[in-house]
């Protein structure tokens, strides 16, 4: 890390957060949380294999692409990660010319983004899949399975570069797409731009269609209904086994589980995927069912019909517009379209169902381990190295049950802590960076790049981003972590930090949604739209201001939240 | 007033239809002016008369399914008898209105050209110039070409004299940014003699003018267009080629506002240099 400047502001982290910096110049940086993918303190095998499997990937990305961001690193504190960007730096002649050659780069390949989507990226992953499909988990030696985790894990760094691969096409093709529109509509918004891209079919919503189809077998079969309804969830499983239509139901929950289980709760695959422990399934139900009279269906064909008719408006007044700049607005409308639903599916081909294989193998390894007395229980493989892991494998007379415990212990403690969003150097000034990737990542991690500034609030007002439209009047719920999702009724506005995919079925329950962090292309961003309820995000405070209950006004036409007196 | 479509040889009158139309109206049977006509000129009035409303409302309908569409997107341009003569452009000094859509409109903006004529910018002109500080005004109501790039083409280069040279600056979307000034066009030279490209200076178009609601609008050109140039080489070639075959029919140097739609060239002005001092005097044609 370059640490040639020293302008900036010291950070001070809480006394009861020490600090242990890997290098000690690692001080002098700007160190900073990206708590939309990783809002919880992560498992220290999830840590130890994305490294093996991420850094070398992202840069060989980095030089494919000429991308803005020269290094990034990630380190541990806490059990929490912790981020710094470098951004590519060189003589202004030198910049120039990257930056330019980044633009071409990003721009031929979003422009045919389908097409590179079809024949090259989605074979490479559906050739993955296929591998994993192949191989017989339970079934294999412990040597096979070794050597299956090792070749796995050279797949995920595989798939990784295919995320990065398709990351920074995507977000310039939406990114282009957005500034165009402004461009020739003055007199519209960013969030109008994403009315013409809202409402295609994406896996995100696949999976909310398919957790709602349960949720209508359950209402056919009143037994099941009144169980889900009436139970506490840790009970479900056993109750339902019980009876003769219960039973059926599970079929058509482990089917749903089968497809789309593979997925943990959280980014950091070290958590119970779904297919572990099926909790979230059933906190999701309890909610969905409370809505009997809902057609999710028609709320999503009503999405696409927006888009449609956006769409012929804007056609009708480009009528007068040059044929050429027509044309690109075509070529430019199809391909952030696409890249907008790229950005859901390829959280389910790449985080959900790729790595969701390597948790499985993982979590095999586990039931041996425990098994063998190696572990105290099956899951404490995930607070395992990963090369601790390789050396359990080989070595059967090596165990390492109190080590796993301690860690466990030491991961939970640290949930449950409140951890400081930058540590370091932060920087007087924010970073230049060139490409709309870059700056995104930026983002996410809450560095300090340049934005917009934000309105003044007036008193009792949450100034934050328009997320997505409409404007809706309710009582708030603050959830920080999913654990506590179930708290959420229908009606509700949702606060949090900020949302994940795995949060998306929240959609359908909550009236509005409300976040500290993100912006129009967050994720939750990203899903209210399509799900049509209002969301206004990046209001950085609103779960320190709001409380459970207080009345909201969620304004997502402005991005502004007001705190109301009475109902 | 009276009102004749311009490829009737009484609007190559300038003293009926004015500078600006009757240099349009010699030139709309052979060359690919947008259609129209001219309302001939006058002494400026508040408002037009009613019968005349009515006969204008009707050459609106006519000129509509001349074009093919029945309420039509219209230019109303204020042309006055001495204007666009060799002696001073007039460019500016009258209003004119573009994206006029329906019958009533055109009214309306036909008065208010009639009205512009009166302006205090207009009198001054005038008399700066050496003109009679009253004068009569016609209309020209045409076709607005909904250009995909605007050229503006100059038979003489109008910076050095040099004859040899036809010089065209473009830039995309309808000619008021050009005109105005508000974009930095690309600039290309021909060689008179062989028509050849012989210099090219694309430059980077910010903003460009389109027609919207009722008039237009200047919008930034998409990131990806800017450095492109507006208009391909082919249509460099058949701009000079139209310039240097005016100055020859017309008799001596000249500037043309052009258009191009979906690859179809229009004539939109055509107008002797004035600038060029001892310049505009005929020019022996070999």
């Amino acid at each position: 890390m370059d640490t040639q400047t020293l302008v900036g502001t010291p950070l001070t982290a809480p006394d009861d957060f020490p600090v242990v910096w890997p290098d000690p110049a690692f001080a002098m940086g700007h160190w900073t949380r990206d708590r939309e993918h990783m809002p919880d303190p992560l498992t220290p095998m999830f840590f130890s294999t994305a490294g093996e499997m991420g850094v070398e990937s992202r840069n060989r990305v980095t030089e494919t692409y000429d991308e803005a961001v020269a290094q990034r690193r990630d380190i541990l504190i806490n059990n929490y990660i912790y981020t710094h960007i470098t951004p590519y730096a060189g003589p202004p002649e030198a910049l120039a010319a990257r930056a330019q050659r980044n633009r071409e780069k990003l721009s031929t390949i979003s422009l045919r983004l389908e097409q590179v989507w079809r024949e090259e990226w989605l074979p490479r992953l559906e050739a993955h899949w296929d591998f994993w499909h192949a191989f017989d988990v339970r079934g294999a030696s412990r040597e096979a399975l070794l050597a299956h985790l090792n070749e796995s894990v050279l797949r995920g760094s595989q798939l990784y570069e295919i995320h990065y691969l398709m990351g920074s096409p995507m977000w310039f093709a939406i990114d282009e797409f957005e500034t165009l529109y402004c461009d020739l509509f003055p007199d519209q918004t960013k969030l109008d731009a994403h009315r013409l891209l809202q409402g295609f079919d994406n896996k995100t919503l696949e999976i909310g269609r398919a957790l709602w189809h349960l949720r209508d077998l359950a209402l056919q079969t009143p037994d099941v209904a009144l169980a889900i309804n009436v139970l506490p969830t840790k009970m479900l499983w056993a109750i339902l086994d019980s009876f003769a239509t219960g039973r059926a139901f599970l079929d058509e929950v482990r089917a749903f589980l089968a497809a789309y289980g593979g997925r943990s709760d959280l980014w950091d695959w070290g958590y119970p995927s779904w297919q572990d422990d099926p909790m979230p399934v059933f906190n999701n139900l309890k909610a969905y069912l409370a809505q009997p009279d809902r057609d999710l269906q028609a709320e999503l064909a009503e999405a696409a019909a927006e888009r449609e008719a956006a769409i012929v408006e804007a056609r009708r007044a480009l009528v007068t517009y040059p044929t050429p700049v027509v044309e690109h607005f075509e070529q430019l409308l199809r391909s952030a379209q696409l890249a907008l639903v790229l950005t859901e599916n390829h959280t389910y081909y790449i985080d959900f169902n790729g790595f969701g294989w390597i948790h499985r193998i993982v979590r095999e390894f586990g039931n041996r381990f425990a098994a063998a007395g190696q572990l105290h229980q099956p899951d404490d493989v995930f607070y395992l190295l990963l090369n601790e892991l390789r050396a359990l494998a080989t070595d059967t007379t090596l165990e390492y049950r109190e080590r796993a415990a301690e860690r466990l212990a030491e991961v939970k403690r640290w949930a449950a802590y409140d951890e400081p969003g930058e540590l370091g150097l932060r920087p007087a000034e924010p970073l230049y960076l060139y490409s709309p990737d870059a700056r995104r990542m930026l983002r996410y991690v809450g560095g300090h790049v340049a934005e917009m500034d934000l309105p003044q609030a007036e008193p009792d007002t949450l100034v934050g981003q328009a997320g997505a439209a409409g404007k809706v009047r309710g009582p708030a719920r603050v959830i920080l972590s999913l654990n506590d999702a179930h708290r959420l009724q229908p009606g509700e506005i949702l606060v949090t930090t900020t949302t994940s995919p795995p949060w998306t079925p929240l959609f359908l329950t909550a009236a509005a949604v409300v976040t500290d962090m993100g912006g129009l292309l967050s994720h939750g961003a990203v899903v209210a739209r399509e799900y049509r309820i209002p969301a206004v995000v990046g209001t950085r405070s609103a779960t320190e201001i709001i409380r459970d209950g207080q009345w909201l006004e969620v304004d997502g036409n402005q991005g502004v939240v007001r705190l109301l007196r009475e109902a | 007033m009276d009102i004749y479509w311009l490829d009737n040889p009484i609007c190559r009158n300038p003293q009926l239809v004015g500078g600006k139309a009757a240099n349009l109206g010699r030139l709309a049977a052979t060359h690919p002016v947008p259609p129209g006509f001219c309302l001939t000129a006058t002494q400026a009035a508040e408002r037009i008369p009613p019968v005349l409303a009515r006969r204008l409302g009707a050459a609106y309908n006519q000129l509509g399914e001349r074009c093919g569409h029945p309420a039509p997107r219209v230019a109303v341009r204020s042309s006055a008898v001495d204007e666009d003569g060799q002696l001073a452009s007039f460019a500016g000094q009258h209003e004119s209105y573009l994206n006029v859509v329906g019958a009533e409109a055109v009214a309306h903006a036909v008065e208010h050209c009639l009205a512009s004529a009166r302006s205090d910018r207009a009198r001054v002109y005038r008399h700066t110039h050496g003109l009679s500080e009253r004068t009569e005004i016609a209309v020209l109501v045409q076709q607005l070409v909904l250009a995909d790039a605007s050229a503006v083409v100059f038979s003489v280069d109008p910076r050095t004299g040099e004859r040899e040279h036809i010089v065209i600056n473009a830039t995309w979307g309808l000619g008021e940014s050009l005109v105005g000034g508000t974009v930095t066009p690309d600039l290309y030279i021909v060689s008179k003699r062989d028509l050849r490209i012989i210099a090219r200076q694309v430059s980077e178009k910010t903003v460009m003018t389109v027609a919207y609601s009722a008039g237009t609008r200047e919008v930034a050109i998409p990131r990806l267009l800017r450095a492109q140039p507006a208009l391909e080489d082919a249509q460099i070639v058949a701009l000079a080629r139209l310039a240097r075959s005016l100055e020859v029919g017309e008799g001596w140097p000249v500037d043309l506002e052009c258009a191009y739609q979906r690859r179809q060239l229009y004539l939109l002005q055509c107008r002797p240099i004035t600038t060029l001092t001892g310049l505009a005097t005929p020019i022996a044609v070999d």
